[in-house]
C-alpha cells in the first residue's frame, strides 16, 4: 500500500512540475497611497492582485505603495487588520485608497494547514484571535492569550502557581484516556514548544474546530488543530517595540479553616467518642493547646510581584524582513518560595533571494527556572493541621513534624522543586516559486527540550534525624525533527478559484530520561548533588522513539466567491502500531455557500454585507498512546532479588491490534456581517462521534498484568457556538465593542467494551456507562444523619419511619403521619448496623428490583456531571480618542466538582486531620441533634465519611470578571519630534472577582483525566492581580 | 532545465528518505516479549523476578495478612486503615484486601514455567539448572495460590500465562479446595521431584522449603499424618536446627541465614526499596501501625501479653521489643524483632521506614517443630507434642510449662492451647497467628470479645467478631472493578 502511495504521489509530482504554466504577460505601473479615515498614512499595508495568493507589496511608513500588475483588468486588494479595499486597475496608475478600521474582518487572511486562505472563503469552523486581541490581555502565555477569545475552547489552568500549565479542550473531551490536548502548529511545525513562545511575538492564532479543516493534519488532528503564525518584519524603518508591566497579586479569597478554639470544639466533641484514656487536656491552663492559633493561609501567602519586560525590534526592505524580540518574566507567587523566571527570545527572517527563491528561519529559545510548591504537602497538610501546634520552636527554627503533622511553612521554605527549563527550537524553509500559481516549499523544524529537576527534602521536613533526606536528580531530553515537502497550488480560471496542496511529512520524537536519586547527606545538608548521597538508591534511565510519516492533499476551488468547496485527504503512518495497522485514512469535505452573493437575496442588501452558509464533514485521528503499547514487554531494573535484577513481565499487557481513535465530525455553520461591518454573528453547530476509542483498560487482576490498551466503543460530542461581534456605537471620537461567545457542548457515551461500564478514577466516583456522559459523577447519596439509635427504622417497604421519642426508654414511630406498629426494618453498611450520628445514604432497588437492607455497591447513583453545560465570554472594549478601556467575564456553567479537599479535611483517618469549621459545629454530639454531618469519631467500616459520597460533590458554576485594563495613547505628534512613534500607559486587573457556590478555592480546575474530570485536591490558590505598564515604540 | 535539476533533486533526496523503514521502532529501555526467554542469562533474571514478585506482595501485607487481624496486634496511632483492621472493619477498599501483586508473581511463574523448557531445548540450559529453575516456579505458583485460598477462600486459578487479550480475560472464582487439591499439591509434588537436592541457599526454594509448604498445607487441610511425615522428613534433611545463642537467634530474623532458616525472603533496601515491615510494626521516628494489643479489660490475667511480660527469663520478649521501656503496663509500640543489634547501645535499632531491609522468614525450624506437636497431639501422641513444645521453650529460656494453668494438661485441648501459645510467642508477627487462629476455628472465641472491648474503649458501637463470613477478606474494589463477573465475599458491601 506504501510503495503504491509513494509512486502515485511521485507521478503527481513530476506531472504537476510539467504544468507549470509559462505566465509572461506585460506589466503595468501602478503606485499610490493608503491612508485612514483622517488622511494619515498607514504603514504595513498588504497590497495583492485578487486571484493570487503572495503579497505583492506593503506600504511604506507614509502609507505609499507601489506595484506592478499584468494589466488593467487586474484588481487590487488591500488589506491591514480589520481593513480592506479592492480597486480596479482599468488604466489608472495613480490609486490612492482610504481604509476605514473594522470594515470588514470576513477579509481578513486565515492560516490554515498548509497555506493560507481569505476568511471569505473558508468553509470550515476556524476562528482567530490577533495580535491586537492578545495585546489587551496582558497574556503571559498562549493559553491565557486564547482562554475566551473563542467559542468551543475550554481552557483551564491547572492551579494559581506561577508558570502553572493549562488544560485545553477544543469541543469537549472526545476522547477517554488518550491525550486530549489539541495538535499545535506553529509557523507551519508541529513540535515546538508552546511554552516557549511569548505571546506578544504573535501575529495571529488559528483555532481549527472542525474535522473539515484539522483533517489534513491527520491522525493527530481529533482534539483540533490551533495554528500559532508569530510575527514577521513590516518593510520600512527599523522599528522598536519596548513594553514594561508590573503587577502585585494576593490570594483571591482563602478557604474557611478551624481555628485553635474551633479545633478544641472538635477535640472536646471528639472526646466523647475518642479513646477514653487519651483525650486531649483542654483546660485553659494547658499551654500544649493554647499557646499559639495559626492562620496558616495567611502564613503561606504573600503579595506576590510579577515584572515582565519584552523588547522587540523589526524591519524589513523588499528582499529581507526581520524580527527580533527579547523577553523575561519574573514571578513572584504568592506563595512563600514560590517563583517562576523566563527568559524567551525570537528571531524570524523572510529573505527573498529572487523572484523565485524565499528562505524564512523561525529561531524559538526560551529557559525558565522554577520553583513549584508541592501541592500535596502543603497546601493539603496547611488545611487539615491544629492551629495550635506550633510552627517554629522557641529557637526561631522550624517545628519538626508534630504527632506525625508535618509543618506546611518549613515544607514550602525548605523542600526544593527546583525545574529548570532549556527549549530551542529551529525551523527553515526553502520556497521555490515556479511561477505565480505554483510553490513548492521544503522545510525542516528541530526543538530540543531539556528538563533538569531537582527535588529535595531535608531531614527536618519529616524527622528530627539528621541524615534522613532525600534527593532525587532528574534529566529528561526531547527532542523532534519534522521535515516536510509541499506544492501549494492557486490559480484563477475564469470564474473559479482553484487551489491545491500536496505534500509528505516526516517526524521523529525521542524522548530520553535519566533519573538518579539518593539520601544520608551530609549533616548540613549544603551540597545538593546526587555526589553527596551517603546513600544510593536505584538509578534509572528510559528512552523511546515515535517515527511517523505522512502524505496529504487538499483540493479547493470557489466560483465566483459564491460556491466553495474544500477537501483534503491524508495518510498517517505511526510506529506506535503494529505493522499491521500501522496506516491510518483521514478525509474530509467542506462546502460554503455565500448567499448574499445571490440574486435573489438583494433585498438584504441594506443590511446583510455578507452572508455564508457552511458544511464540513471529515474524519480526523487520534494517536496519543505510548510508543510500544502493541507489543509484550519485559520491564528491566526494578525486580531485583538477593542482587540479582530479575526481568519480569511490564504491567501492561501488550495488544497487536491497537489502532487509532477515529473522530467523525459533521459541522454546520453560518457566518453573517451586517450593518455594514457593525455586527457580525457566526454559529456553528457539530455532531462529533468518536469511534475505536482508546482506553487504558485495567484487566482482571487474575491475569497478573494490571491493563492493556484498547480501542473499545464510542462517544459523542454535540454542541452550538456562537460568536458575535458588534460595535454599538462607533465614530471617530469613540467606539464600543462587544464581542460575545458561547458554547454549548454534551457528551454521551454510546458505546463501551461488551457494554461493561467502567468505574474509573481514584478513589471509583465516576462512572462511564452507555447512555451516561463522561464525567459523571457515581457514589452514595448522602440524606443526613440520624438522630437517635432508633431513628435508623424503615417500614417493611422501605421507608424511613418518622422517630418520636417519648422518654428515654420509649420510642414509636409514625409512617406519614399514621402511627405506625409494624416490622421495623434497619439498615447496614458492611454488616455493621447504623445508629444514631451515623450518616443516611439513599437506598435504592437492588439488581432483583427489591430493596434490601445493606447499603452496598448497588445503591450507588449518579451524582453529577464534572463537564460545563455551556461556557462563554464577553468582552466590553471602549475607544474614546486616546483612551481605550476593556473590560472581560468569562462564565462556566451546569457542572460539578469533586471537592477533595474538603474530602481529605473531613475523613477523620487520623485525630491529627482538623476538619473544616462547618464541620465542626454542625457534626452530630447529642442524640436528636440535626445535621448533615455525622459525629466525630474514628471511620471503623461504618463508611460514614465515605470518599463516593454526595457531600463532597458540588455545584462549581461561576461567573468571572476576569480582567480589566485602561489604556491611554500619548498624543503622536509630540512624541515624533523625540523620534518616538507611540507610547501607551496602561493599567490592569485579573481575577477581580468570581462568583460561584464552590466552596473550595477555585472551580477553575484542570481538566485533567477524562475518565476522572473534575477532581479538585487542595492546590496552589489563584490570584487578584493589579498591574501597570507601559508600551513605547521606536 | 534547471529547475528540473532542482525539482528531480529534491524528489530523489525526500524519497530516498522515506525509503528507510524508520516505521519499525522496537522498545530501547525495555525488552520485546519475542527476545526474552532466550539464555541461561534470561533464566536467572526471570527467576529473580519470581521473588521480586514475593517482595512486591509480602512488603506491604505481611503484617495485615499474617498477624493484624488476630490477638497479635491491634491499631497504632488512630490511621483508618489499622482501625478498620483491627475493629474487624475492613472492606474492599483496603489495600490489602487487593491481589494484584499476588496474581502478579504467579504470571512471573507461569510464564517461567511456560518458557523456560525452550531455553532448555535451544541447549542453553543443563537438565539440572532447568529442573531447578521448574521447580522454582511450581513453588511460587503453589505458595502463591495457598495464600490466596486462605485469605480470600475461592479465588480465579491460571495455569497458563496471560499473554493475549481474549475471552478469558473476565474469570469466575474456583473452589478453594479444589485449587489445593488439583493445583497446590500437585504443583508442590513437581517442584519436590525436580528441585536441586544440593542448593541450601535459603533465600532460594529449596527441597526444605518445599517440604515446609507441604507441611503447613496439609495441617491446613487437617491431614496430620502427613504433617508428622512431612515435618520428620525435614529433620531428616540434616540441615536445620534451632539456634541456641540469642544473638544468632536474632540473625535468623536481621541475617536470615542460619541453621535454623529454611526458606527467607532476602531483602536489600537499595535495590529492593524498603520493607514495608518497618512501616507496620516500628520504625525509627514514625508511629507505627499497629501495637502489641495489651488490652486489660479481657482476660485481664490470662492474656498472653501479661505471661509472656511477666516471664522475664524468656529471650524472646527482648528480642521482640524494648522491655525496659515498656514495662509490665505500658504498652509496646515498637516491635524490634526483626532488626539487628546495633552495636553503640546493645540494643536493636528500629530502622527508618525508608530503609528497612527485614528478612521474612516464611519457614525455619522452630515453626516446623511447633506444626508437628501440632500434629502430633491432634493424632494422640500428646507425649511427643509436648516434647517439641519443651524444646522451643527450653531455647528461649522460658521455663517449664506452666501447667497449674492449663488445667494440668488434663486434655488434648489443653496441650491443643499450649502448643497455640507457644506458636504464639515464637512465631510472634511472623505471619502465623491468623492462620493458627482460623485453622483451628478460634477466630470467633479470640477475636469477638476482643474487638467489642476495643470498640467500647472507642466509644464505637461493640459490634465484635461474630459473623464467620468476615474470617475471610473481602475481595479489593479494584479486582472487581477490572472484572465484573466476580462477586465480593459475602457480608463485605463495600
Amino acid at each position: 500500500m506504501k510503495k503504491t502511495l509513494r509512486i502515485v504521489i511521485s507521478l503527481f509530482f513530476v506531472l504537476l512540475l510539467s504544468f507549470s504554466s509559462r505566465l509572461q504577460a506585460q506589466q503595468l505601473k501602478v503606485s499610490g497611497y493608503v491612508r485612514d479615515t483622517t488622511g494619515l498614512g498607514l504603514p504595513g499595508i498588504e497590497v495583492k492582485l485578487k486571484g493570487v495568493a503572495t503579497t505583492v507589496a506593503l506600504t511604506d511608513e507614509k502609507g505609499h505603495y507601489s506595484v506592478s500588475v499584468p494589466n488593467g483588468k487586474s484588481i487590487l486588494i488591500f488589506s491591514g487588520l480589520h481593513m480592506l479595499a479592492e480597486e480596479k486597475v482599468g488604466n489608472r496608475t495613480n490609486i490612492d485608497v482610504s481604509l476605514t478600521p473594522g470594515s470588514s474582518s470576513l477579509d481578513e487572511v486565515v492560516v490554515i494547514g498548509y497555506g493560507s486562505q481569505k476568511k471569505r472563503d473558508v468553509t470550515g469552523a476556524i476562528s482567530s484571535v490577533n495580535s491586537k486581541q492578545i495585546a489587551e490581555r496582558q497574556a503571559v502565555d498562549v493559553f491565557d492569550a486564547l482562554q475566551g477569545q473563542t467559542p468551543g475552547v475550554q481552557i483551564s489552568q491547572e492551579s494559581g502557581r506561577p508558570g502553572a500549565e493549562s488544560s485545553v479542550r477544543i469541543r469537549g473531551t472526545a476522547t477517554m484516556e488518550a491525550g486530549s490536548d489539541p495538535l499545535y502548529i506553529i509557523d507551519g511545525a508541529q513540535g515546538t514548544s508552546i511554552d516557549g513562545i511569548n505571546p506578544n511575538d504573535i501575529e495571529s492564532i488559528e483555532v481549527l474546530r472542525d474535522a473539515a479543516s484539522a483533517a489534513i493534519y491527520g491522525a493527530r488532528s481529533a482534539n483540533g488543530v490551533i495554528i500559532i503564525t508569530t510575527k514577521r518584519g513590516k518593510d520600512g524603518k527599523t522599528r522598536m517595540d519596548f513594553r514594561e508591566t508590573t503587577s502585585f497579586g494576593e490570594i483571591s479569597h482563602k478557604v474557611p479553616q478551624a481555628t485553635a478554639a474551633e479545633r478544641r470544639l472538635y477535640d472536646l466533641k471528639r472526646g466523647a467518642f475518642a479513646v477514653k484514656n487519651n483525650t486531649v487536656n483542654l483546660d485553659s491552663l494547658n499551654p500544649g493547646v493554647n499557646s499559639v492559633d495559626n492562620d496558616y493561609q495567611s502564613l503561606l501567602t504573600r503579595i506576590g510581584v510579577r515584572n515582565q519586560v519584552d523588547l522587540s525590534v523589526s524591519g524589513g526592505s523588499q528582499a529581507l524582513n526581520y524580527f527580533g524580540s527579547f523577553g523575561y518574566i519574573q514571578d513572584k507567587g504568592i506563595v512563600i518560595n514560590s517563583w517562576s523566571n523566563i527568559a524567551r527570545g525570537r528571531f524570524n527572517i523572510d529573505y527573498k533571494a529572487n523572484s523565485k527563491i524565499t528562505f524564512t528561519t523561525r529561531i524559538q529559545a526560551s529557559y525558565r527556572t522554577e520553583n513549584r510548591i508541592s501541592d500535596a504537602s502543603v497546601f493539603e497538610p496547611a488545611l487539615t493541621r491544629i492551629a495550635y501546634l506550633p510552627i517554629y520552636l522557641k529557637d526561631g527554627s522550624y517545628a519538626p513534624p508534630i504527632a506525625g503533622s508535618a509543618n506546611p511553612v518549613a515544607d514550602a521554605m525548605l523542600r526544593k522543586n527546583n525545574y529548570d527549563i532549556y527549549n530551542g527550537s529551529i525551523y527553515n524553509s526553502i520556497s521555490y516559486n515556479f511561477n505565480t500559481n505554483l510553490k513548492f516549499t521544503v522545510d525542516a523544524n528541530i526543538t530540543a527540550n531539556t528538563t533538569h529537576y531537582l527535588y529535595f527534602a531535608p531531614y527536618i521536613l519529616t524527622t528530627t534525624t539528621a541524615h534522613l533526606d532525600a534527593l532525587s536528580d532528574s534529566m529528561n531530553l526531547a527532542t523532534f525533527w519534522q521535515l516536510q515537502g509541499f506544492f501549494n497550488y492557486n490559480k484563477v480560471f475564469d470564474k473559479h478559484t482553484v487551489s491545491g496542496v500536496l505534500g509528505i511529512s516526516a517526524d521523529n520524537q525521542f524522548t530520553d530520561n535519566s533519573f538518579q536519586q539518593g539520601g544520608g547527606l551530609t549533616a548540613d545538608e549544603s551540597v545538593l548533588t546526587i555526589n553527596a548521597t551517603g546513600i544510593k538508591l536505584p538509578s534509572n534511565t528510559y528512552q523511546e522513539r515515535i517515527y511517523s510519516e505522512s502524505y496529504y492533499a487538499r483540493l479547493g476551488d470557489s466560483y465566483l466567491g459564491k460556491y466553495m468547496l474544500n477537501s483534503t485527504f491524508r495518510a498517517d503512518g505511526s510506529s506506535r502500531f503494529s505493522p499491521q495497522h500501522r496506516w491510518g485514512y483521514f478525509e474530509s469535505v467542506s462546502l460554503g455557500w455565500r448567499f448574499s452573493d445571490e440574486k435573489f437575496f438583494d433585498w438584504s442588501k441594506k443590511y446583510l454585507d455578507d452572508g455564508k452558509f457552511r458544511a464540513s464533514y471529515g474524519v480526523t485521528g487520534n494517536d496519543k498512546v505510548g510508543a510500544y503499547q502493541f507489543l509484550n514487554q519485559y520491564t528491566v531494573g526494578s525486580d531485583f532479588y538477593s542482587n540479582i535484577s530479575g526481568i519480569a513481565p511490564s504491567n501492561t499487557l501488550g495488544n497487536p491490534n491497537l489502532s487509532w481513535e477515529v473522530v467523525k465530525q459533521l459541522n454546520l455553520g453560518m457566518d453573517l456581517a451586517l450593518l455594514r461591518g457593525r455586527l457580525s454573528v457566526s454559529v456553528d453547530l457539530y455532531r462529533k462521534v468518536t469511534d475505536k476509542l482508546l482506553y487504558h483498560a485495567p484487566l482482571d487482576e487474575s491475569t497478573g498484568e494490571t491493563n492493556v490498551e484498547v480501542n473499545i466503543g464510542s462517544i459523542q460530542n454535540r454542541g452550538i457556538e456562537f460568536l458575535i461581534n458588534g460595535y454599538p456605537y462607533r465614530n471617530k471620537t469613540f467606539t464600543w465593542n462587544i464581542s460575545l461567545n458561547m458554547s454549548l457542548n454534551d457528551n454521551k457515551v454510546l458505546q463501551l467494551y461488551k457494554h461493561t461500564p467502567l468505574l474509573t478514577g481514584n478513589p471509583n466516583a465516576w462512572k462511564v456507562s452507555e447512555g451516561g456522559r463522561l464525567g459523571d459523577f457515581y457514589g452514595y447519596k448522602a440524606l443526613g444523619v440520624y438522630r437517635y439509635d432508633a431513628s435508623n427504622a424503615y417500614s417493611t417497604d422501605w421507608q424511613l419511619l418518622t422517630t418520636v421519642v417519648n422518654g428515654p426508654n420509649d420510642t414509636s414511630y409514625t409512617l406519614n403521619g399514621q402511627k405506625y406498629g409494624g416490622v421495623i426494618n434497619k439498615i447496614k453498611t458492611n454488616g455493621l448496623t447504623l445508629h444514631g450520628g451515623d450518616m443516611i445514604w439513599q437506598n435504592t432497588d437492588n439488581v432483583t428490583g427489591q430493596r434490601d437492607s445493606l447499603i452496598d455497591d448497588h445503591n450507588k447513583q449518579i451524582l453529577g456531571n464534572a463537564m460545563p453545560k455551556w461556557t462563554g465570554d464577553l468582552t466590553n472594549t471602549f475607544t474614546y480618542k486616546q483612551f481605550s478601556l476593556s473590560f472581560n467575564f468569562y462564565m462556566s456553567w451546569g457542572n460539578k466538582l469533586y471537592n477533595a479537599m474538603s474530602y481529605t479535611m473531613n475523613m477523620l483517618s487520623t485525630t491529627n486531620n482538623t476538619p473544616t469549621p462547618d464541620f465542626i459545629h454542625q457534626s452530630w454530639w447529642h442524640p436528636g441533634d440535626i445535621t448533615n454531618y455525622p459525629k466525630a469519631q474514628l471511620n471503623s467500616g461504618l463508611g460514614n465519611t465515605t470518599n463516593i459520597s454526595s457531600m463532597y460533590i458540588e455545584d462549581a458554576s461561576f461567573i468571572r470578571f476576569r480582567n480589566i485594563r485602561l489604556t491611554y495613547q500619548l498624543d503622536k505628534s509630540t512624541l515624533s519630534r523625540l523620534g518616538i512613534n507611540g507610547v501607551s500607559v496602561f493599567m490592569f486587573a485579573n481575577n477581580i472577582a468570581l462568583w460561584t457556590k464552590y466552596t473550595g478555592y477555585d472551580p477553575e480546575i484542570s481538566l485533567g483525566n477524562s475518565l476522572a474530570p473534575g477532581y479538585d485536591t487542595g492546590r496552589y490558590p489563584r490570584k487578584k492581580e493589579l498591574g501597570i505598564g507601559v508600551n513605547v515604540n521606536f | 532545465m534547471k529547475r528540473i535539476l532542482f525539482s528531480t533533486g529534491v524528489l530523489a533526496i525526500t524519497l530516498t528518505f522515506f525509503s528507510c523503514n524508520k516505521l519499525d521502532q522496537q522498545p530501547i529501555s525495555s525488552v520485546p516479549a519475542s527476545s526474552f526467554w532466550k539464555t541461561n542469562q534470561d533464566a536467572i533474571a526471570g527467576n529473580a523476578a519470581l521473588y521480586a514478585g514475593l517482595q512486591n506482595v509480602f512488603g506491604k501485607t505481611f503484617t495485615e495478612w499474617g498477624d493484624a487481624r488476630s490477638d497479635n496486634l491491634t491499631y497504632g496511632g488512630t490511621g483508618e486503615n489499622q482501625v478498620n483492621i483491627s475493629l474487624n472493619g475492613i472492606d474492599a477498599v483496603t489495600a490489602s484486601a487487593d491481589w494484584g501483586n499476588l496474581y502478579n508473581t504467579i504470571q512471573r511463574a507461569n510464564l517461567a514455567i511456560k518458557y523456560l523448557p525452550n531455553i532448555y531445548k535451544n541447549g542453553q540450559l543443563t537438565q539440572n539448572d532447568f529442573n531447578n529453575y521448574m521447580a522454582q516456579a511450581y513453588t511460587v505458583r503453589a505458595f502463591m495460590y495457598f495464600w490466596a485460598v486462605r485469605l480470600w477462600g475461592n479465588v480465579p486459578v491460571r495455569l497458563t500465562p496471560y499473554e493475549t487479550l481474549d475471552s478469558s480475560q473476565y474469570l469466575g472464582r474456583s473452589n478453594k479446595d479444589s485449587i489445593i487439591n488439583n493445583v497446590i499439591i500437585p504443583d508442590l509434588n513437581s517442584a519436590l521431584t525436580l528441585v536441586n537436592p544440593n542448593l541450601i541457599n535459603n533465600f532460594f526454594i529449596t527441597q526444605g522449603a518445599i517440604l515446609s509448604i507441604q507441611a503447613e498445607v496439609a495441617i491446613w487441610q487437617k491431614r496430620y499424618n502427613d504433617v508428622i511425615t512431612i515435618t520428620n522428613q525435614i529433620t531428616a534433611l540434616n540441615l536445620y536446627s534451632l539456634v541456641q545463642d540469642p544473638t544468632l537467634y536474632k540473625n535468623v530474623f536481621s541475617v536470615g541465614t542460619t541453621s535454623e532458616n529454611i526458606w527467607t525472603l532476602d531483602w536489600h533496601y537499595q535495590t529492593d526499596g524498603a520493607n514495608g515491615l518497618a512501616t507496620k510494626l516500628g520504625s525509627n521516628g514514625n508511629t507505627s501501625n499497629y501495637y502489641i494489643d495489651t488490652t486489660t479489660t479481657v482476660n485481664n490475667t490470662t492474656s498472653w501479653y501479661r505471661r509472656w511480660t511477666q516471664n522475664n527469663s524468656d529471650i524472646r520478649r527482648y528480642l521482640c521489643y524494648d522491655t525496659i521501656t515498656y514495662g509490665y503496663t505500658t504498652q509496646p509500640k515498637q516491635i524490634w524483632k526483626f532488626y539487628p543489634i546495633d552495636i553503640n547501645t546493645g540494643k536493636p535499632l528500629n530502622p527508618t521506614r525508608s530503609q528497612c531491609e527485614a528478612k521474612i522468614p516464611f519457614y525455619r525450624y522452630a515453626d516446623i517443630l511447633l506444626m508437628q506437636a501440632e500434629a502430633y497431639n491432634a493424632t494422640g501422641d500428646t507425649a511427643s507434642a509436648l516434647t517439641n513444645v519443651r524444646l522451643i521453650r527450653s531455647r528461649a529460656k522460658a521455663g517449664a510449662i506452666n501447667s497449674s494453668f492449663y488445667n494440668n494438661l488434663a486434655s488434648k485441648n489443653d496441650v491443643m492451647n499450649v502448643i497455640l501459645d507457644e506458636r504464639q510467642l515464637e512465631l510472634y508477627c511472623e505471619g502465623k497467628r491468623w492462620f493458627d487462629l482460623v485453622r483451628n476455628g478460634l477466630v470467633i472465641n479470640i477475636m469477638d470479645p476482643l474487638t467489642k472491648a476495643r470498640q467500647t474503649t472507642l466509644n464505637l458501637y461493640p459490634s465484635g467478631f461474630s459473623d464467620t463470613a468476615k474470617i475471610l477478606w473481602p475481595i479489593s474494589r479494584s479486582a472487581l472493578t477490572a472484572n465484573p463477573s466476580l462477586v465480593q465475599n459475602p457480608s463485605y458491601s463495600r
